[in-house]
């Protein structure tokens, strides 16, 4: 019997070349040099919906992204920020992360920007869509831009299982370069949200402290466990970013409400 | 020898006669341009403006005349005390001069007359661009060239319809503004409105349409 078995494995080995002859062509696979993927956009919303303001802009804004999440679906995603302004308060604000990421934002990339909501980013600080006046002047503005995020091909890739605890969310994410060079200076940053209807249906309720990647050389991949809980409402659903802290740009994003993504 | 004398003695005669005339030249007065009419004090482009002089010397045969202008043309004979000038195409104050000559002496007189250009004047926004987006509090800062061959009165902003702000003529012919936001939210049209000087009624408009997106501002505004 042994000979016959032995005799088999030859000739499958005959007609199936090593794992190590295996060609890297996968677009996907870390260890192709040429490997990338398609890139994901994502909007940043700071807004404050106290109704006291009288001004319908915050509104008009969320509306806005509403009707960009349905266009683009998960080519999108969408995390809207809440914070107080000088006047109003925003019961939906989750200080002091937030409001610690708008300013960065308003004043670490461009000293000359001022605060006023809502303000809206796309895949970082240098892409700002600032006030609104429709929910359509918003989109007319968003569009190009978005469009523009999602004609670049991305060199990062993510995955994770995510666990979706009581009040959060914890799991492991790991992260990949793809293409042939390696990157420096990233962060890994968790945002918990809940959806609050026509205040925001992304509306951020938790964050972590930025997680430090440092270097990832081409190929490689590296993971983290994380572990982010909601500390104003609900936990809804995770958003996980990776950022270049050089520039504020985001590079890959994920999004999902628990299992494997 | 007397040959010699002779000579010099006709010499002497021209040299006195030359001397008899540098005395006449110092001795003898200009012409005076008493007065200058003018059949128009303002024309139309083209339009024809007789012009007349009246010169006073104690040889007015002997005077000769000469007539210049910064613009326009003169129909010949432009030799007499009086002269057919053509405005010209650009409107402005022109100013025609007279030089009027004895055999010795001259004088000058000038008078202007205004050509007016019945034209709009040109009015050109060169920022912002229509469809410019500005987020409220932010200022919009108007840069226009507006001119007119005969100056201008006014150059005023109007927003959808409403003067904003105004300013008086510029010699550049370049005019900025700078336009508060603080109260604006959504589409306006910015119109630039000048008038030319004199002609009331005579403007010339350009218009840009621009967005404003509003705001709620942020803590200190920073």
């Amino acid at each position: 019997m042994k000979p016959l078995i032995w005799a088999s494995l030859y000739i499958f080995s005959l007609f199936f070349p090593g794992c190590s002859d295996l060609e890297r062509d996968n677009p996907l696979d870390p260890a192709n040099p040429s490997s990338f993927r398609e890139s994901v956009a994502v909007a940043e919303a700071f807004v404050n919906t106290n109704p006291a303001a009288g001004v319908p802009y915050n509104g008009e804004a969320l509306r806005a992204l509403d009707s960009l999440k349905t266009i683009f679906g998960d080519r999108l995603l969408v995390i809207q920020y809440h914070r107080n302004t000088r006047d109003f308060t925003d019961s939906l604000a989750v200080e002091p992360l937030a409001e610690s990421r708008y300013s960065a934002y308003t004043t670490e990339y461009d000293d000359r920007r001022f605060k006023g909501v809502p303000d809206i980013f796309i895949n970082g600080p240098r892409e700002r869509i600032q006030g609104a006046s429709s929910a359509a002047g918003v989109s007319d503005r968003a569009l190009p831009l978005i469009n523009a995020v999602l004609s670049e091909e991305c060199y990062f890739t993510m995955e994770a299982d995510i666990r979706a605890e009581k009040g959060g969310f914890s799991g492991r994410v790991r992260v990949a370069r793809l293409g042939n060079q390696s990157a420096e200076n990233l962060s890994l940053l968790f945002v918990v949200t809940s959806d609050q209807g026509t205040a925001g249906r992304y509306s951020v309720s938790g964050m972590a402290p930025p997680v430090a990647v440092d270097r990832l050389s081409a190929g490689s991949y590296r993971g983290f466990d994380f572990e982010v809980s909601a500390r104003n409402g609900r936990a809804d659903r995770l958003f996980i970013l990776l950022i270049s802290d050089d520039a504020g740009r985001i590079e890959f994003a994920l999004s999902g409400d628990g299992g494997g993504i | 020898m007397k040959k010699s004398w002779l000579v010099i003695g006709c010499l002497s005669l021209l040299a006195c006669r030359q001397v008899g005339e540098i005395i006449d030249s110092v001795e003898a007065e200009a012409p005076v341009i008493s007065a200058m009419e003018f059949s128009d004090s303002q024309l139309l482009p083209l339009d024809t403006l007789l012009a007349v002089a009246r010169v006073i010397d104690e040889n007015p045969a002997q005077l000769s005349y000469e007539w210049k202008a910064a613009g326009g043309s003169f129909i010949p004979p432009t030799d007499k005390d009086s002269v057919y000038w053509i405005a010209p195409l650009s409107g402005g104050s022109y100013t025609l001069t007279l030089k009027a000559a004895n055999n010795f002496k001259s004088s000058e007189k000038s008078k202007s007359v205004l050509v007016v250009n019945p034209g709009r004047p040109v009015v050109s926004i060169e920022s912002p661009r229509g469809g410019s987006i500005y987020v409220q509090t932010e200022p919009i800062t108007l840069k226009v060239k507006a001119y007119h061959d005969n100056g201008l009165s006014y150059v005023r902003v109007l927003v959808n319809g409403r003067e904003r702000v105004r300013d008086g003529a510029r010699s550049d012919n370049i005019y900025q503004f700078s336009l508060a936001t603080d109260s604006l939210s959504g589409d306006y049209w910015l119109t630039v409105e000048a008038e030319v000087f004199g002609q009331a009624e005579n403007t010339g408009r350009d218009s840009v349409r621009v967005r404003v997106e509003g705001i709620i501002l942020g803590k200190g505004n920073k």
